[in-house]
């Protein structure tokens, strides 16, 4: 199972766990992985259909158990998912690169856009103020594997907007402490 | 009305001839029920901050209200006498008594203001139990582990069941299941004591499901309202020109 977006292998997990429909799966996603990754219920759906040409998911049009007029499209694993899973937990991860733009911003700005570049630093801190306010961990106290797992997530979101955090506090003020050096007395 | 303001509150200290501004123009508002966390490096001005919230040190600028009386002009008397009650400062700088008991430790505040010993020690077990640190009452401080020194402190400031209850660095708690434990203890009193929570942290983790989080870096504040938007502050104002005042 190859492709470009990790969450493909996390939708194959949730489905050999439970098959489903496309809003719960999302719903199930969005819940196990926190709100860090900001998952759109639409994201899915591309995902699923990738897994179903791969051979690793069949869709089955259903009646809603809900309203049975409705009908709705549950995912299936095939007998290839179990293994593929497998394959995937196997395979290495890539190192991607963080606030691409940001970085990308900061590697070209001149002094004049000392300011710009403060205020987008100021942006960037609430987002991950706003990301760490929306992240709960209000989870059974019954100790399992899936609460183990559900741990680990939030300590890893939490590792890593506590490092953004820091890298901010210490980017600004350095860009602060320039000016004030700069500037003509 | 807001249960705690602060309008443009500013603070420095001098060290040698360097002058270092802790808090510069503070302004934001807490009302009744928040929980509220703070996010800060190492001297980034969160213990100041709590410190100023709670009446311990004056500010050099600027207004701190609370429950809409101004605590800034409030004489010491009056001030101690708000600490006492209405707010609680659990910081853990960990001054025990090596010999004496955990729970007389935490029952002195109330003896100290007159009530019965076998009450104060009642109240003391219980705000013990809030904190998961019932086991330790009848230990003596010096048996304490680090992470058991906080919950003690922290249940100490509890006794009086303030109406706002503001906590300085509760990651001190070496081991995270602990510290896991008591956060969560933690974020559960303000429904259970019909409190306002703030905790200042350099701990994510610590702060995960406030109401409203800010960050403080160099003295200054960022924050978030509740749907998650910037909260607008009043313009700055020049606050070089005006200090110090002493």
């Amino acid at each position: 199972m190859r492709g470009p977006s990790p969450l493909k292998g996390a939708v194959l997990g949730l489905l050999l766990e439970r098959p489903s429909y496309g809003y719960e799966l999302a719903s199930r996603l969005s819940g196990r992985l926190g709100p860090a990754w900001q998952i759109a219920p639409k994201s899915v759906y591309p995902l699923l259909d990738q897994l179903e040409k791969a051979g690793l998911a069949m869709s089955v049009v259903e009646p809603s158990p809900a309203s049975p007029r409705q009908q709705r499209t549950v995912y299936y694993p095939t007998d290839q998912a179990s293994a593929a899973l497998a394959l995937w937990m196997g395979t290495s991860v890539p190192k991607e690169p963080l606030r691409v733009e940001l970085q990308a911003k900061i590697a070209v700005a001149r002094t004049e856009d000392a300011s710009q570049l403060l205020a987008m630093l100021d942006d960037y801190e609430r987002e991950c103020l706003e990301l760490l306010q929306a992240t709960s961990d209000e989870q059974p106290s019954v100790r399992s594997w899936r609460t183990l797992l559900m741990d680990l997530t939030l300590e890893a979101a939490d590792a890593h907007l506590r490092a953004e955090l820091e890298w901010v506090t210490l980017a600004r003020r350095r860009i602060r402490e320039y000016a004030a050096q700069a500037e003509p007395r | 009305m807001a249960l705690l303001s602060f309008e443009h509150v500013s603070k420095h200290y001098s060290q040698g001839r360097r002058d270092i501004v802790v808090l510069d123009d503070v302004s934001f508002e807490i009302d009744s029920g928040d929980f509220i966390g703070i996010w800060g490096m190492r001297r980034s001005g969160k213990s100041t901050l709590l410190r100023v919230a709670a009446g311990i040190e004056p500010p050099d600028q600027g207004k701190v209200l609370f429950d809409g009386m101004d605590i800034t002009r409030m004489s010491a008397a009056k001030r101690a006498r708000l600490l006492r009650g209405a707010i609680g400062l659990a910081s853990m700088d960990r001054r025990f008594a090596r010999n004496q008991r955990v729970v007389d430790h935490v029952a002195l505040p109330l003896v100290s203001d007159g009530v019965s010993f076998r009450q104060a020690t009642l109240a003391a077990r219980r705000a013990l139990d809030r904190v998961g640190a019932r086991d330790c009452a009848d230990a003596f401080a010096s048996w304490l582990s680090p992470g058991e020194q906080v919950r003690v402190g922290i249940a100490r400031t509890l006794i009086h069941e303030p109406g706002l209850l503001l906590i300085d660095e509760p990651a001190l708690t070496p081991n995270p299941a602990e510290r896991d434990e008591l956060y969560k203890l933690l974020r559960a009193l303000p429904s259970q004591l019909d409190t306002t929570l703030v905790i200042a942290s350099e701990d994510t983790s610590a702060l995960r499901g406030a109401k409203r989080m800010m960050s403080i870096a160099d003295g200054q504040l960022h924050s978030t309202d509740r749907a998650g938007q910037l909260v607008k502050f009043p313009e700055r104002r020049a606050v070089a020109a005006e200090r110090p005042r002493r």
